[in-house]
């Protein structure tokens, strides 16, 4: 099947550096310390943060930082086909989990909070692409309304290649083309690669280039992120009668 | 985990009629519901019931009947606990309550294994009988828990049901009756078929703490009551299930007074979810 | 691992003036030795102090229903604890998931591995591979030596070859006949693309980077990268999953410094390649009665054969046409001289001298091809226990090797019957030196 057409549009209409349409929603559920939701496209992610908390286990707790636990699950009903198998326990999901929980261990300020314990939780609602990056995302949001200190904003993103084109943001369809795919999580206002996972062969150039769009499409996001936590807090104290400047 | 002092607190609350969050006894929390978020399912709801929220997804699928009855399709009713609903909810505990939910599910809906009795028109989902039949999967995914599951859960099952699209199926003629016939599916929404939802029930959630009758209790006030009773009630008012929940054990006149005061919020709270779903296709429409 | 602070600022300062506390410099990865393994089926890699070895053990069966014409690779990674003391044993641990994750992304989803060569009979027999990996010592940089060590199984390894026999029986069942190495030379695997990884360490905020980081410097660093490279110079994948941040153009660099050390590595992997596969034939070469003597059985045979006859053998990591065609009796049953096995080598001192008969041999040779298939579970039941020592010459070694090698595998040594064994060998040996 064709993924990019000769005049440059992909197979949903977009043009090859063009993310899906981004929507979120901060503050959701009210028995969270944290929570958000983030849709990019048809994938839809919720993330709520509890803590940081007295950390559970004093073996695991650590006397100079918070520890940072992450549990991942993905519904019956996320991907086309009903999964029949359960949506964690397995090595995919333990993997996701980790990488999540590794993502926001290194951007949240954890030497502040010793002996503590933050908990994430990750439910993919509908999954079609890019779903580690909306995870990230939406986690990173959850985090910023439970009001837990972070180092730097962290934005992810992927970036496939198909058809000799680098494609910004891939979705599920895409994803089946089997072509090399980068997934890139950033401090976007450090420029530091906190997260960077290649899969499939490419050459040093192409992936290059792929970088190089990541980035953008990483700040991108970023930005889009940054205005709806502004957004968030403007109404929160517009209702509580205070000025934001 | 609340202490003695709170439980004291909510008591003296019951008796005097005033709860928590300023209602009365009889009240329930505001409800809320959207439908057909979930683009893969083919049908969808999220309920919110004050701070409890669930969303849940039907899907239906091609399966083959149950031997012993060909002409029934099938209904599958799976509940999980998100992560999002807090790191209690998680781990065996969570799998647990997951279990006895999906349990409590089944039974309001399915009666006897014949389809009779049963709140779904089974048969209606038969294709060739003996060899193919729809199955609705029904998961639901608890995204917050505070208080009154069932209730938030059968509600969104309903609602989800009603807002299930089943495609049109032809089947294909074959000249010998052990072929596999070949099945044509509709794919025109507006040839879908709807699921017949009158006879779903919805679950009343009812707690006694002394003399006191609550509905649709929050979590800190299941936990200080001390009988809860979840009454499954059909829209025409007549109880059709009724699950205890753990605690002490329950009079027959407290049972009694639980049901009729079951039978009478059920079928408001039918009115005021018919009413939504209503608003909620309307605006999907605009 | 943990390391106390004192440690941990020693390695930082120390990095800050180019000097690694083992006395590398920056960019010097560790000497790696390949060492490969009886029957063609395993290879150990030593980094250093750290050790990995893989077998691969192939299982003849029926194929996965929504893949019937492709064989199957199954990974196991375990980090057992005699590797280190953060490992708890057990195969579930975090670490040895991660780990099967990436040999599966790399080795199995990316192709690099020709399935549909592994089909024997297209829905009912294909050949499974059971890939096990062991960390036998940790001490440092386990992902890229259990890839190489992997890879180094994969280029050795060398599966049955099969007959199908769709004669006999009227039900159209097909009979698969496994053919025992004598017969036919087993072939070694397609493989497509040959991934080796680098795996490099951050330390500080990212400003200090190193390669092939020691267990010290693992614990002492704030992140890992690694990147793994395909002889194609083709970024196979990149995984840096944790750990500080680093600034993209950093990547760049660290892509290119990869694919040198990837393409070095390859190079060294070729030659230990090449020289088992030598030494392959010439064990080969050497049982056939009518072998010219010009082989010459000298010690190592490494060194034996001329330069021409490495070429008319074969690459070993390539699909080859191996047929019997030259009328050589194949003994890969046991055969490898592989570089590490002494009783090998001063076997192989003695004048080199076909085996009595090649029945025996042929003997030898199903029992060693019945342990492979079974991955070493089945009795020891086809090997004979009378061993003819007494005819002149006899190369003693050579003849020894297959039941002492499968008492090791299996596990069911007799340590008396081994003396005696030995005994006997010494025995023969002196009188033969008298004679």
């Amino acid at each position: 099947m064709e993924f990019v057409t000769p005049e440059g549009l992909r197979r949903d209409g977009r043009r090859p550096k063009e993310l899906r349409q981004l929507k979120c929603e901060v503050g959701v559920f009210p028995h969270a310390d944290g929570s958000a939701t983030f849709n990019i496209g048809n994938t839809q992610v919720i993330a709520t943060v509890f803590g940081p908390r007295v950390a559970d286990s004093r073996g695991e707790s650590s006397t100079d930082r918070a520890i940072v636990k992450c549990a991942y699950s993905e519904s019956h009903f996320a991907a086309g086909s009903r999964r029949q198998r359960k949506g964690r326990g397995d090595r995919r999901t333990a993997e996701l989990a980790s990488t999540v929980r590794k993502a926001l261990e290194e951007t949240i300020l954890v030497e502040l909070f010793p002996k503590a314990q933050i908990d994430l939780g990750i439910q993919v609602l509908q999954a079609d692409g890019s779903v580690l990056a909306a995870c990230i995302n939406a986690a990173m949001l959850a985090v910023a309304d439970a009001g837990i200190p972070m180092r730097d904003m962290i934005a992810a993103t992927t970036v496939g290649y198909l058809e000799s084109t680098p494609l910004l943001d891939i979705n599920h369809t895409e994803r089946t083309g089997n072509g090399p795919e980068l997934l890139l999580a950033l401090h976007v206002n450090q420029d530091k690669a906190i997260i960077i996972t290649e899969e499939g062969a490419v050459n040093p150039e192409t992936l290059e280039g792929m970088a190089e769009l990541a980035e953008q499409g990483c700040k991108a996001v970023g930005k889009f992120l940054r205005q709806s936590l502004l957004e968030h807090i403007q109404r929160h104290a517009t209702v509580r009668g205070l000025t934001v400047k | 985990m609340i202490g003695s002092d709170e439980k004291d607190f909510i008591r003296g609350g019951f008796k005097a009629d005033i709860r928590s969050d300023g209602r009365a006894c009889n009240d329930s929390r505001p409800l809320s519901l959207s439908l057909g978020d979930l683009q893969p399912c083919s049908g969808s709801a999220r309920c919110t019931l004050g701070s409890t929220d669930v969303i849940v997804g039907v899907k239906a699928e091609l399966g083959a009947p149950l031997p012993d009855s060909p002409d029934c399709g099938g209904l599958h009713i799976t509940v999980e606990c998100s992560p999002c609903a807090g790191p209690t909810s998680q781990g065996r505990a969570g799998e647990a309550l997951s279990f006895e939910l999906a349990k409590c599910l089944e039974r309001a809906l399915n009666a006897h294994p014949s389809g009779r009795g049963s709140a779904l028109d089974l048969r209606a989902l038969s294709i060739v009988s003996g060899r193919t039949c729809w199955v609705l999967c029904i998961d639901a995914l608890v995204l917050a828990c505070d208080g009154s599951l069932l209730d938030a859960l059968s509600i969104a099952v309903r609602a989800a049901l009603q807002n299930t699209r089943i495609p049109l199926v032809e089947v294909g003629a074959t000249e010998d009756p052990d072929e596999e016939p070949e099945l044509e599916l509709d794919d025109d929404p507006a040839n879908a078929k709807q699921v017949d939802v009158s006879r779903v029930p919805i679950i009343v959630t009812v707690c006694q703490m002394d003399d006191a009758f609550v509905v649709d209790p929050t979590a800190r006030e299941e936990e200080a009551a001390e009988q809860a009773c979840h009454i499954a009630v059909m829209p025409t008012g007549n109880v059709c299930g009724m699950f205890r929940g753990s605690g002490a054990a329950v009079t027959p006149f407290a049972l009694q007074e639980m049901m009729s005061l079951a039978q009478k919020r059920g079928p408001l709270l039918l009115q005021a979810v018919g009413k939504s779903i209503a608003s909620a296709a309307m605006s999907m429409e605009t | 691992m943990h390391i106390s602070q004192n440690d941990r600022l020693f390695i930082l300062k120390a990095l800050k003036e180019d000097i690694r506390i083992d006395g590398r410099n920056p960019f010097d990865s560790r000497k790696v030795t390949v060492t490969l393994g009886l029957h063609n089926a395993s290879a150990t890699v030593s980094m250093g102090s750290t050790r990995v070895t893989t077998t691969i053990v192939p299982v003849l069966d029926a194929p996965f229903p929504d893949r019937p014409n492709e064989g199957t690779l199954r990974f196991n990674a375990e980090y057992s604890p005699m590797a280190s003391s953060e490992f708890e044993g057990g195969r579930h641990s975090e670490a040895g998931m991660e780990m099967i994750r990436l040999l599966e992304q790399v080795l199995r989803n990316s192709r690099a591995v020709d399935r549909e060569a592994l089909c024997v009979l297209a829905g009912q027999k294909v050949w499974h591979l059971d890939v096990n990996v062991t960390v036998l010592d940790h001490a440092g940089n386990l992902t890229d030596a259990c890839l190489l060590s992997a890879v180094a199984a994969l280029m050795v390894f060398r599966r049955p070859e099969v007959e199908i026999n769709t004669s006999n029986s009227g039900s159209g069942v097909a009979r698969t006949l496994v053919l025992s190495p004598a017969v036919r030379e087993p072939l070694p695997l397609s493989l497509h693309q040959l991934p080796l990884s680098t795996t490099f360490a951050l330390f500080g905020a990212g400003e200090s980077i190193v390669i092939d980081p020691t267990s010290r410097e693992e614990a002492a660093a704030s992140g890992v990268v690694t990147i793994i490279v395909n002889t194609n110079s083709d970024i196979c994948a990149i995984r840096k999953a944790s750990g500080v941040g680093i600034p993209l153009a950093q990547v760049q660099r660290l892509m290119h410094l990869a694919s040198n050390r990837a393409s070095e590595m390859m190079q060294d992997l070729k030659e230990v390649l090449q020289q088992h596969e030598a030494s392959r034939v010439s064990s080969r070469v050497r049982r056939h009665a009518s072998a010219p003597q010009q082989l010459g059985a000298t010690s190592r045979s490494v060194n034996m054969l001329p330069p021409n006859d490495i070429s008319a053998t074969v690459q070993p990591y390539q699909l080859q046409e191996q047929d019997s065609g030259s009328g050589e009796e194949t003994s890969s049953g046991e055969d490898d001289m592989s570089v590490g096995n002494p009783v090998r080598m001063i076997a192989s001192s003695a004048e080199g001298v076909p085996i009595s008969s090649h029945a025996q041999e042929a003997q030898y040779q199903e029992a060693a091809l019945q342990h492979i298939l079974t991955g070493g579970r089945s009795q020891r039941k086809a090997a004979p226990v009378d061993r003819p020592v007494a005819s002149k010459k006899t190369a003693i070694g050579l003849q020894k090797e297959p039941q002492i090698d499968l008492d090791f595998l299996e596990g069911d040594t007799d340590p008396e019957k081994d003396v005696l064994d030995m005994r006997k060998a010494l025995q023969t040996k002196n009188k033969q030196w008298q004679a």
